[in-house]
């Protein structure tokens, strides 16, 4: 993704969608205002946006009947709604259609600025690997699909590797690595990274069956058996990818150690 | 009118006194009738053997006295024999007449011997009486020379006539001497009397027996001539005197024999009299009399006796009706004494001995079984009572329930209904203002960050926007929070890193120490942690606000069963008992500061999470906040 985002605001407060705007501009964000529905997705339609953010309460058309226009258009299109009314059915319903997130006002500014940079980023892939060749295959193909790819052969390596939290980074793990386990290492990375999605990979289902469950118990996002079919690792890619975008937008809970 | 009543009532009020007066009339009516037949029977048969007695007494001394006036006759009968046989010389013939006075069983008062012309020849009288002295005064004699009485002349008229003739007794005197008279003739041989002597007879000797008769003090005998006359009295005053008065006494004058009873005319006593002629010629009464009341004496006394033999038994009478009358009445007064102490007091605990198979002993079973039936009855009634008691308590009891129940349901809706409205406002209030919140809090942020090379005061300014807007939008998502705006979105929560969490969030006032005593093994929580996290946050701020003057803080947990208890003590100033009960209630605060939506909205939240909340507190010592939080559903 380029790093100029355009981002289309849709409220019918115009002092809400200024403000909001002039933000998002100071960033460097592309911005587009509009106050109601109809204008929106005339809008969506004419230019194309990395993202939607919609107040939900709107007079003619509400942000849920917006979003669920625009799914019908561009369904990759991603959609945030904001609203007062946090208690609203409205909110359940833009939920359950799938919107990204529903973000209370007055919004969380910080963790929006948070989610857009987080957006800005190159979605990468970390594959960790004792076989050479078999990084550098999936790394092809991830990297012809759009995907910044680390390969790693030594497990050492790996920790030191690893980016921040902001990062759009997805683990590979083979789970029989020389000189060290696989599941040591993934304790190891979540010791590190609370939140950092590992997919498990392994050849080997009956001799490492125990340390996979292991694994599965200690919140590994899934396990692929080798070979394993491309576009089963790409669609488990793209749920992690719109899982994290949640996990932004989501209010910070607590600080964890 | 008041006697009749006081009679009445007299009569009606005692039995025993009725069985009593009862008794003793009928005793004394039959005894009465009793004693008065008897005497009168008594009396007449007294009186009967009186009479009987008296008159065998009168023809007795009648037989007597005849027998003696008979000798008489006799003596003068032969004394004529003598001198008829032998023609005497006078000399011889006044000899003679003296023999005759002195061989006489009577005294002979006089002697006169007529010759038939009516010469008086010789005339004894008392005084002469020897020979010598006729002698004497023969010549004297010869001349009649004193007078003749009447009675004399009327006796020697009838003998002259050749009759023996024979007076009624007279009195003569005043000696008052009884005497007869008596002409006898001396016959000659042709026939006519030659002589004729005539004789006064002295009767006191005859008389003087009666005297001697005694009857008893007042019974007495007398004679009564053929004339009517007393001429024989023991008491000489009644000599001479007519029975005329006592004309009862008339039969025997003439001759008759009976009794009869009357009235002395001199004494004036009632007398008992019977009567006897004396011969077929003297024509004498005897009669025997006596004073009534002496002579029925005898039954007076008997009557007497018997009086007082009635009045004593008819004591004993009175005793032993009174002793039958007790045996009978008292049983009855003892259960009259029973039956009014029941009616009186109502107390039931009775019992009448029964001795008796009578109809008091029926009678006094009967009641005993009464009482007993009453008693039962009473004892069913206490029990029903008693069970109705019972009933009503514990329908009472029940009622009550249901009223706390009722009103406490009731104290809910409208709380909840308190809740709703307030719930519904601040919804509105909230959402409203979260809009221009939202913008002012945008502007800030971009002037912040437009303005992050510009002077400390407007960095300073704009923080303190920010900051204010934080807060305003903090009381908005109270409000939000307390209307249960938001869902709970439950999840295992580890209590102490919750606790951790919310201790270091909020800065720590000055003077306050906190610990917390969290076992390692203390069980998750299952709830939503945002929720628990603003839950605690309440506790602790209010905590800290307790001890401005500073204090200790305690957050203490421990695991039961399927919870975690989770106490927030402090040492502040505590909580007054008249606001513990509305500490959980909305818009109740004590703060300056606050619109008391903090610990309803912790109750709401908290019971959101299927969790409770409890306080205890002393003023001056402190408060502590207990929350009850479930562990894992299906867990343990």
């Amino acid at each position: 993704m380029s790093d100029k985002l355009t981002i289309l605001i849709v409220d019918d407060d115009y002092n809400m969608a200024k403000t909001l705007s002039d933000i998002l501009k100071l960033k460097g964000y592309l911005v587009e205002i509009v106050h109601s529905g109809a204008d929106a997705l005339e809008k969506v339609s004419a230019v194309s946006f990395d993202c939607v953010l919609s107040d939900i309460r709107m007079p003619e058309m509400n942000g849920v009947e917006l979003f669920k226009a625009i799914k019908a258009q561009q369904p990759d299109l991603l959609t945030v709604l904001m609203t007062a009314y946090s208690s609203d059915t409205l909110v359940q319903e833009g939920l359950a259609e799938g919107v990204l997130a529903v973000m209370a006002k007055p919004l969380n500014i910080a963790l929006l600025l948070r989610f857009f940079s987080f957006l800005c980023k190159e979605r990468s892939v970390i594959i960790v690997d004792d076989d050479p060749q078999f990084c550098k295959t999936l790394g092809d193909i991830l990297q012809a699909r759009g995907f910044a790819v680390t390969q790693i052969t030594n497990p050492h390596e790996v920790l030191d590797r690893l980016g921040t939290e902001t990062d759009r980074e997805v683990v590979l793990l083979d789970m029989k690595l020389d000189g060290i386990g696989g599941l040591e290492l993934f304790q190891e990375i979540r010791k590190r990274h609370a939140y950092l999605p590992v997919i498990v990979v392994t050849g080997y289902w009956a001799e490492m069956a125990s340390a996979i469950e292991a694994a599965l118990q200690i919140s590994v996002y899934a396990c692929l058996y080798k070979p394993f079919e491309v576009e089963h690792l790409l669609q488990l890619l793209d749920e992690i990818c719109s899982q994290e975008l949640r996990r932004m937008l989501r209010q910070p809970a607590r600080k964890r150690k | 009118m008041n006697l009749m009543r006081w009679l009445k009532n007299w009569w009606n009020t005692n039995l025993r006194r009725r069985l009593l007066v009862s008794n003793v009339v009928t005793t004394l009516v039959f005894l009465a009738i009793l004693g008065v037949l008897s005497f009168r029977i008594g009396r007449t048969s007294v009186q009967y053997e009186v009479n009987q007695g008296n008159k065998r007494l009168a023809t007795l001394v009648a037989k007597d006295i005849s027998m003696e006036y008979e000798m008489i006759i006799h003596h003068v009968q032969l004394f004529r024999d003598q001198m008829e046989t032998l023609a005497l010389t006078r000399m011889l013939q006044a000899r003679a007449m003296l023999e005759l006075r002195r061989t006489a069983p009577l005294t002979y008062r006089a002697l006169y011997l007529f010759d038939r012309e009516g010469q008086l020849l010789i005339h004894l009288t008392e005084s002469l009486d020897d020979l010598q002295r006729i002698q004497q005064d023969s010549q004297i004699l010869d001349r009649p020379s004193i007078p003749l009485t009447q009675d004399v002349v009327t006796a020697y008229k009838a003998a002259r006539l050749g009759e023996f003739f024979r007076s009624t007794a007279q009195i003569i005197g005043i000696d008052q001497v009884p005497v007869i008279y008596m002409g006898v003739p001396l016959a000659s041989d042709h026939g006519q009397p030659d002589h004729i002597i005539v004789m006064e007879v002295d009767l006191r000797d005859i008389w003087r027996r009666i005297d001697e008769i005694y009857v008893g003090q007042t019974g007495q005998a007398f004679i009564v001539s053929r004339k009517g006359m007393i001429i024989a009295h023991p008491d000489r005053r009644y000599i001479g005197q007519p029975i005329v008065s006592v004309s009862k006494l008339e039969p025997v004058v003439i001759g008759y024999e009976g009794q009869t009873e009357y009235i002395d005319p001199i004494s004036g006593r009632r007398m008992l009299a019977s009567y006897s002629p004396v011969g077929k010629q003297s024509g004498w009464g005897i009669v025997i009399e006596q004073e009534k009341t002496e002579a029925l004496a005898s039954v007076d006394k008997i009557a007497s006796i018997t009086l007082r033999v009635l009045a004593a038994a008819v004591l004993i009478a009175v005793m032993i009706t009174t002793l039958i009358a007790r045996s009978i009445t008292r049983p009855i007064q003892h259960l009259a004494r029973v039956t009014q102490t029941i009616a009186q007091t109502g107390d039931l605990n009775y019992h009448i001995d029964v001795e008796r198979q009578d109809e008091v002993g029926r009678l006094s079973h009967t009641f005993n079984q009464m009482i007993t039936r009453l008693q039962q009855a009473n004892q069913e009634i206490s029990t029903l009572n008693e069970e109705l008691e019972q009933r009503v308590i514990e329908r009472t009891a029940q009622l009550e329930a249901v009223n706390k129940n009722l009103q406490e349901a009731q104290e809910q809706l409208v709380r909840k209904e308190k809740l709703a409205i307030l719930g519904q406002l601040a919804g509105g209030v909230g959402h409203e203002l979260r809009n221009p919140l939202g913008v002012i809090f945008n502007a800030v942020y971009y002037l912040k960050m437009l303005l992050s090379e510009t002077d400390e005061t407007i960095k300073e300014y704009l923080e303190m926007i920010a900051s204010e807007v934080r807060n305003a939008e903090k009381i908005v998502s109270d409000l939000l929070d307390f209307a249960r705006i938001k869902s709970v979105e439950k999840e295992k929560v580890v209590v102490s890193e919750q606790v951790a969490w919310v201790l270091e969030r909020q800065p720590l006032p000055e003077g306050v120490q906190v610990t917390t005593e969290i076992p390692a093994d203390l069980p998750s929580v299952f709830v939503d942690p945002r929720q628990i996290e603003q839950v605690l946050l309440n506790l602790v701020i209010n905590a800290y606000q307790a001890m401005s003057n500073g204090g200790v803080l305690t957050i203490s947990a421990q695991g039961e069963k399927g919870k975690v208890i989770l106490s927030v003590t402090d040492t502040g100033i505590g909580i007054p008992e008249e606001h513990k009960k509305k500490l959980f209630e909305p818009l109740f605060t004590t703060k300056v500061r606050g619109i008391g939506l903090g610990l309803a909205v912790s109750k709401n939240l908290i019971e959101a999470n299927e969790g409770s909340i409890e306080v205890e507190s002393e003023v001056g010592k402190g408060s502590t906040f207990t929350v009850i939080l479930p562990t894992r559903e299906y867990d343990s």
